[in-house]
């Protein structure tokens, strides 16, 4: 560590933005453009997207209605 | 680049933002849903869907809260626009803890857990968002329930701390080169009094919440009466976290406003300074006033005038923000897209909300007030309306600029006067309903208030029916069929582009709209030199 800090003191320039890009050496380069920032495949055609969309939002909106259920059914009221 | 490197291990603040904001949506539709069962037990007077177990209703009450406030709001405001747009606003690489970051993140999930966890367990966690003891101690609340509500709170406090930390050594340390302070873009401004007040508040609750827990499991006596502790002891740190908490989620609306309304007004700012000293007066404010929360539990009567004068003051730089954004659009080419209309809406519900909010400040109005459904309408009027709106806002503002995928303006523009109608009809009657003395977190009610409820629900229903209608138009926008695809659109309507918003002369904001959209994978090659007009040519050498 303090062989570097020697090492990089004499430099008059910043150019610490070039160690972000010498990791993709190490990481390999990450796709840039659209779609590309998001998580999930959207254009797949294994799985509609539309289920998995609409499937995850659903159960999550779904989730308090099965967990009051849960509860009426456990209290003995339904 | 692995899925798993990229997407797990993340460090890049794109991407991360990402995250957060797809899990809010999903914490979103959590809190949805509780809303839409709370409504329709409240439909009509006496048992309707739940049965009469009152202790459901109160759960989802507390769930309710919870998840908006602390796994959708903040996430989206914070987390996603905030993390998204800072670095590139200022011209830094990314935030200044890369790793950090990702943590912020990751202990957000086992939260959302927590919650959903707690809503199954025993009876649930009916206390409130509050929490308050007795009603929050092992007497009242037996079961492991509100101990891993209280934790989702610990997870959720830990992500929001040191996400405040990362936000203020960001904006302090990695401004580019010409970006002064003072000239920082309003919404950085906005993230940077937001993470302040995260970073003075939260430790607060941490205690009041630490406190409360070891009452319920180590036989500790802080909040027991037979102990010789007082409950309401946790009221005042709970309050001290708690107001803040309602500028935490605001302050990055208003940050986000400001940007829209300058962007569709064809003008800067008006009063760019006069804005961040506002909302770093509101910030400093809302730190002052706690009690107020807590005008009915005996407290003395000069203390009572004390917070009422003080949380009067708060209307002033309120105010202020609210006549310059006027005062901005006031000359100005106004042009009605989406993200414009969203950033109206906000303006007229807010300065309603804030209203309301004048008169239940006053601690003898409030005595009638506390405690009723005036205060649920005031409030949502404020959150529901200024928060969400602004959130709204800001995702059609910066969605294209963040993943370069166009939205369908004609849904967007019927997103926006489906949900101004939806939450006027839903919230208005809940004014009416607490003069006439509603209590509120009651499952039932007499039959004369049965109509206003009965307005108030149909119109959650409506609510509900946007929440799809967005849904949908997010599913277009990222598959990209529009149904609406062979209507004549003006392109610019959708795309606040960088000829649209003609800030960049101007001073240093709306780089977003300069770079690639969406943004390289690392940002800047060369950090951006970043000049106010005013500064001339040699200056800028």
């Amino acid at each position: 560590m303090i062989s570097r800090v020697g090492l990089r003191a004499p430099r008059a320039t910043r150019n610490f933005q070039v160690s972000a890009k010498s990791m993709n050496s190490v990481f390999g380069t990450p796709k840039t453009g659209t779609y590309s920032n998001i998580p999930f495949p959207v254009k797949t055609k294994r799985v509609p997207f539309a289920l998995v969309w609409y499937g995850t939002f659903g159960f999550f909106f779904a989730f308090p209605f099965i967990t009051a259920y849960w509860h009426m059914k456990k209290a003995g009221n339904i | 680049m692995s899925y798993m490197n990229r997407w797990f291990l993340s460090t890049s603040h794109k991407d991360i933002a990402t995250l957060y904001l797809g899990y809010g949506f999903m914490s979103a539709m959590v809190a949805t849903g509780m809303s839409v069962i709370i409504r329709l037990e409240l439909s009509g007077a006496g048992p309707q869907y739940l049965h009469g177990n009152n202790q459901v209703f109160n759960v989802l009450v507390t769930g309710h809260a919870m998840a908006m406030m602390f796994l959708f709001v903040m996430p989206v405001l914070i987390g996603a626009f905030g993390k998204f747009f800072v670095p590139i606003m200022m011209g830094a690489v990314d935030m200044a803890f890369a790793r950090l970051n990702n943590i912020s993140f990751w202990c957000l999930p086992p939260a959302l857990v927590c919650i959903m966890a707690s809503l199954l367990m025993e009876n649930g966690a009916g206390t409130g968002w509050t929490v308050y003891p007795p009603l929050s101690s092992i007497n009242s609340h037996s079961g492991p329930s509100v101990d891993l509500a209280m934790f989702a709170l610990h997870l959720t406090t830990i992500s929001s701390l040191l996400g405040a930390i990362n936000f203020m050594v960001t904006v302090l340390n990695m401004r580019t080169m010409g970006m002064h302070l003072v000239h920082m873009p309003l919404f950085v401004w906005a993230m940077y009094f937001t993470a302040m007040l995260l970073l003075l508040s939260l430790p607060v609750l941490t205690a009041g919440v630490t406190l409360l827990l070891m009452d319920r499991n180590f036989n500790t006596g802080f909040f027991e009466v037979a102990a010789g502790g007082d409950p309401v002891t946790y009221q005042h740190l709970f309050w001290f976290f708690g107001h803040p908490e309602v500028y935490i989620i605001i302050i990055p609306g208003f940050g986000i406003i400001s940007h829209i309304v300058s962007t569709y007004s064809k003008k800067p700012m008006f009063g760019h300074v006069g804005m961040l000293y506002a909302m770093g007066s509101i910030g400093l404010l809302g730190f002052l006033v706690w009690s107020h929360h807590m005008f009915v539990v005996g407290l003395d009567i000069d203390s009572r005038a004390y917070f009422t004068s003080a949380t009067m003051v708060i209307a002033v730089p309120t105010g202020i923000k609210m006549f310059s954004w006027l005062a901005t659009m006031y000359g100005g080419e106004v042009r009605l897209t989406v993200p414009m209309l969203f950033a109206l809406g906000f303006l007229f519900l807010f300065t309603m909300g804030g209203l309301t909010g004048v008169m239940t400040s006053n601690a003898s109005i409030d005595v009638a007030f506390h405690d009723t459904y005036y205060v649920v309408g005031h409030f949502h009027y404020v959150l529901s309306m200024g928060a969400l709106f602004s959130l709204m806002g800001g995702y059609f503002y910066w969605s294209k600029s963040m993943y370069n995928l166009s939205y369908c303006v004609i849904k967007g523009r019927m997103l926006f006067w489906l949900l101004f109608n939806a939450v006027n009809g839903m919230f208005l009657p809940m004014h009416f309903l607490g003069l006439n003395g509603m209590p509120r977190r009651m499952s039932d009610y007499p039959d004369s208030f049965e109509p206003w409820n009965v307005m108030s629900s149909l119109f959650s229903m409506m609510s509900m029916f946007t929440v799809m209608l967005f849904l949908n138009m997010v599913y277009e926008q990222l598959t990209g069929n529009f149904q609406f695809k062979t209507k004549k659109v003006n392109e610019n309507d959708n795309t606040p582009d960088f000829m649209a918003s003609n800030l960049l002369g101007l001073n240093n904001s709306d780089i977003e709209f300069v770079l690639p959209s969406p943004a390289n994978y690392h940002t800047y090659n060369e950090l951006p030199m970043l000049y106010a007009k005013e500064m001339s040519n040699e200056e800028v050498k």
